[in-house]
């Protein structure tokens, strides 16, 4: 086991763990899938239009129970929107309420019954409104924390937001190869591959901005250097979640992938949706506790900071 | 009765202890131990010399402990349930001659530690036990002698006729009953364990004289401590006659005994004693939360000690450990010349000399009896030998100045 | 007494860091007051060190809940549970806290505790002595398990005219509690005389514990 950090590691947050890196991922994806389906109605990409719709209710249910399931008082959710003049959670509550609301009865009116035109338009825009704020209020959540210096960056939101965009479309392209129409994409791959590029792209750089700004505070920059050095982060998130689907993508977009291009570009939409839910999962996971400073010394709130024995219990000699 | 003080080392160190009585003709041999909530195992010195050559030489030993140490897992044939401090009366918390007292013009005060609540399970306060085994055995009346005998020892002068233990045996005394007497016999009449009862605290004026007492007191003070001539004189001609002349490796220094005050290094001091790679001294600091090696097993202080940064670690100058290759938080063995080692992780720090590394309290233990002490810390005690090399003939003092060599696990 | 008298005072804590040694009585006596479970640490002491040896010098810092009078506590409670007493005592209502941890998020100087499961300090397996009954259900009673809990300044002790324990235990007496609104009030002196500062002003929370300086 490494020892040496054994105090910076008694620093992390131990609080907000996987449930919450998967409700903020499955609120990113179910925004992101929704918005897909809604611009690609207006342009007419039927498949997407229809797939991205019906991704988004169901990733934001499943995200909603993680949710849920961390709260110490899971029966007193309903009072969680009391405070949407001051906290990020209650605005979100009502984000995500609304949000869900439009989701079902875009579904609705998607499989079961024939709504007009005026109503669909209108859904979508109320939809993409609240689509946006849920992936902005999933980034804002966490840099109104002030006990966390990492988490506390006005970039937070566009970061969020851009994977949020990634991720949802990249889901709509996964489940429309599986069970969309064939051909797979008629004639839009190459259009379809380039703006995912443009947003893995955009996410990228908000990351590459994200980590270095942590750096350059004094306060958040254990957390960015332990990011830099988390295996799951660099191999998981950068190289395969954000470089490999970027080169994939434009590879489609530009080159002739022929034959390939279906299976190609789920690959890069699968490694998409992993990358995202590695970035939430890391963000949580390396916040450390603020620090506090007082007539010159620096003090830390550590939690149990003792380096694991490599060795068993030693008895001395014959006792 | 034959009290083993702790700084007895000189018993300890020559397993054949039994000889050493036969050598001085003491007509008796020490049969059981009676342990009072102390854990010798751990508070002595190296672990296995105190198990070995001393505790485990007697017959029999009982003890009376709150909850079971090393020293009842290793050699106690009969562990007796002690009550918590909270579970008992104690009419002398504080010693006059071993704590010092506040200072300042505030009042004096003497405090009693009462019961607040029934003892838990089968617990009992040892006092009452002892008491309790006195009587049946018969003895009851020696017990009380032993205990006015203590009095003037401990509390500073002997108790007044009026409330001295009977010693015919024709009162049957309780514990509340002699914590009674000895507060009324200090205090006054109207100053008994019902006053304590009621008020919890006794205080009395402070006087001018009391805090400055410099001021009033004309003393003098030794330079010469020509006693120690003639005491060692007496000594060595005492111990000629019993056959331990010069040579006998019982003898001690004579030389030290003299009276003007010196310096004499331990061997952790003399450098042909330690072969270059112990480099290092090592010692004992006591942390404030914790108190000899009891403490450990109470989870509130457990707790705490770990939100200190250095109580259960090793505390290490940080550019003495670049030059050994240690880093923060690395486990280490540290073993001293006699290849006695123990194991720790290290914590790196400006506050310590370079070449010194300090251990905190009797921590470091591994009895499955203690599971929340167990394995935390490091044991120092186990580095301080007892022999006669490191034991000073004026006091009989034990040398716990330890030099060690450092090694990662 | 402080809490005591016709106006409503602004209840507040002055910790003089040259008095404090570190003993963590203050530590004890809130868990035994609250009989806060492991782990939780309504008051806290931490410890520091500074400068290159020789001339290193190591310092304690008790810390507690500094009732901050814009508490980011209270701002990202999304159920109002997180409110301020009149005193500005910042409390937490167990019957409205959903246990989000979102105020320990925000919190800057780690007031905030939540428990999920209650838990002995002793290790598994043994079955809870009367003591330990007792002590768990004072909790579930007072603050409870799965929502958010943090000092409140003793509030118990306050209401019959006691100071906080903490104070109580100082030996050093390094805490002084007080009415920061009167101007007389020994805290109000000793942080006007002595430079009394909070810690971390820039999160713009207004603690209203002060510090006195090391020397």
């Amino acid at each position: 086991m490494d020892t040496k950090n054994f105090r910076k590691k008694a620093l992390l947050q131990k609080d907000w763990h996987w449930e919450i890196a998967i409700y903020l991922f499955l609120g990113g994806v179910g925004a992101g899938a929704y918005v897909t389906g809604a611009i690609s109605s207006f342009l007419g990409w039927t498949d997407m239009a229809r797939w991205g719709v019906l991704v988004s209710f169901p990733a934001l249910a499943i995200g909603l129970l993680f949710l849920v399931a961390h709260l110490g008082n899971p029966l007193r959710t309903y009072l969680a929107a009391s405070k949407a003049g001051t906290s990020w959670i209650s605005r979100g509550v009502i984000f995500f309420s609304v949000f869900m609301l439009v989701a079902i009865i875009h579904i609705i009116g998607t499989l079961w019954v024939e709504l007009s035109g005026t109503i669909v338009l209108a859904l979508s825009v109320i939809g993409i409104i609240f689509a946006l704020g849920t992936m902005v209020y999933t980034g804002a959540l966490l840099s109104a924390s002030k006990g966390i210096p990492f988490w506390r960056s006005g970039i937070m939101p566009i970061l969020f937001m851009f994977s949020a965009l990634a991720t949802g479309l990249a889901a709509t392209v996964v489940f429309v190869y599986f069970f969309g129409s064939t051909p797979f994409l008629a004639g839009i791959a190459p259009v379809v591959a380039l703006i995912a590029a443009a947003l893995i792209l955009g996410e990228a750089v908000v990351v590459l901005f994200f980590l270095h700004a942590a750096y350059r505070l004094p306060e958040s920059r254990d957390s960015a250097v332990t990011a830099t050095k988390k295996g799951s982060f660099i191999v998981g998130d950068v190289l395969l979640g954000l470089l490999v689907p970027l080169a994939l993508m434009l590879y489609v977009g530009f080159g002739n992938a022929g034959g390939n291009t279906g299976t190609l570009m789920v690959i890069a939409g699968i490694l998409v949706i992993i990358g995202g839910l590695l970035l939430r999962y890391m963000v949580l996971s390396v916040g450390m506790i603020t620090t506090m400073y007082a007539s010159g010394f620096e003090f830390k709130l550590q939690n149990k900071p003792e380096p694991k024995s490599p060795i068993g219990l030693v008895p001395p000699g014959n006792v | 009765m034959f009290p083993t003080s702790i700084y007895n080392a000189i018993t300890i160190m020559d397993p054949k202890w039994f000889d050493m009585l036969e050598q001085f003709k003491i007509p008796y041999r020490p049969e059981i131990m009676i342990n009072f909530g102390s854990n010798s195992v751990m508070t002595m010195g190296n672990a296995e010399v105190v198990t070995e050559n001393f505790l485990k030489k007697f017959n029999f030993i009982f003890s009376f402990q709150l909850y079971i140490t090393e020293f009842e897992d290793a050699v106690a044939d009969i562990i007796l349930p002690d009550t918590c401090y909270l579970e008992r009366f104690t009419p002398a918390v504080s010693f006059p001659s071993t704590f010092s007292h506040p200072q300042g013009e505030d009042d004096w005060g003497w405090t009693v530690r009462q019961p607040v609540v029934q003892p838990l399970y089968e617990r009992r306060d040892f006092n009452v036990v002892m008491l309790d085994i006195c009587k049946r055995l018969g003895i009851a009346h020696k017990y009380y002698k032993g205990l006015n005998d203590t009095v003037p020892m401990r509390y500073g002068g002997p108790m007044s006729d009026k409330y001295k233990l009977k010693e015919d045996g024709s009162v049957d005394h309780t514990w509340e009953d002699i914590c009674d007497r000895l507060l009324k016999d200090r205090f006054g009449d109207e100053h008994g364990l019902d006053y304590i009862k009621e008020k919890g605290v006794f205080t009395w004026p402070r006087k001018k004289e009391d805090v400055y007492w410099k001021w009033f007191n004309p003393v003098r003070v030794p330079v010469y401590f020509e006693y120690f001539i003639d005491g060692g004189e007496k000594i060595s001609k005492l111990m000629k006659s019993y056959g331990v002349g010069e040579g006998h490796p019982l003898d001690l220094d004579w030389t030290r005994f003299k009276a003007l005050a010196d310096w004499y290094p331990c061997p952790s001091h003399i450098e042909e004693k330690n072969p270059p790679e112990f480099d290092m001294y090592t010692f004992y600091w006591r942390s404030v939360i914790h108190c000899n090696s009891l403490t450990q097993q109470n989870p509130l202080l457990d707790e705490m000690s770990h939100e200190d940064p250095y109580v259960y670690a090793i505390q290490m100058h940080k550019d003495t450990a670049k030059e050994k290759g240690i880093a923060e938080g690395d486990w280490v063995w540290i073993e001293n010349t006699a290849g006695h080692r123990v194991k720790g992780w290290v914590a790196l720090t400006d506050g310590i000399e370079p070449y010194h590394l300090a251990i905190a309290a009797v921590a470091g233990h591994w009895t499955d009896y203690q599971p929340i002490a167990k394995g935390k810390g490091t044991f120092f005690n186990d580095l301080v030998e007892m022999d006669k090399d490191h034991t000073d003939p004026l006091t009989l003092n034990q040398d716990i100045c330890c030099r060690v060599k450092i090694y990662p696990v | 007494m402080p809490g005591v008298g016709t106006k409503t005072p602004r209840l507040g804590m002055v910790i003089d860091l040259k008095r404090c040694y570190g003993c963590y009585a203050c530590v004890t006596a809130c868990k035994t007051e609250n009989f806060t479970p492991p782990g939780v640490f309504w008051a806290r002491v931490l410890k520091g060190e500074t400068g290159e040896y020789p001339n290193t010098v190591r310092q304690a810092l008790p810390v507690l809940c500094f009732q901050c009078e814009d508490p980011s506590c209270m701002t990202v409670c999304p159920t109002g549970a997180t409110y301020q007493e009149d005193d500005g005592v910042v409390r937490v209502d167990r019957n409205k806290c959903i246990g989000c941890n979102y105020c320990k998020m925000a919190c800057p100087y780690g007031a905030r505790y939540m428990v999920e499961k209650w838990e002995s300090y002793f290790p598994d397996g043994l079955p809870l002595s009367e003591y330990e009954e007792y002590a768990k259900n004072r909790w579930e009673e007072k603050s409870g398990v799965g929502v958010s809990t943090k000092c409140d300044f003793c509030f118990e002790r306050r209401e019959n005219g006691m100071e906080p324990a903490c104070v109580r235990a100082c030996p050093a007496n390094a805490r002084i509690f007080g009415d920061l609104d009167d101007p007389d009030s020994e805290p109000s002196i000793l942080i006007r005389d002595n430079g009394g500062y909070v810690l971390n002003p820039e999160h713009g929370n207004k603690p209203k514990v002060y510090y006195l300086p090391t020397r």
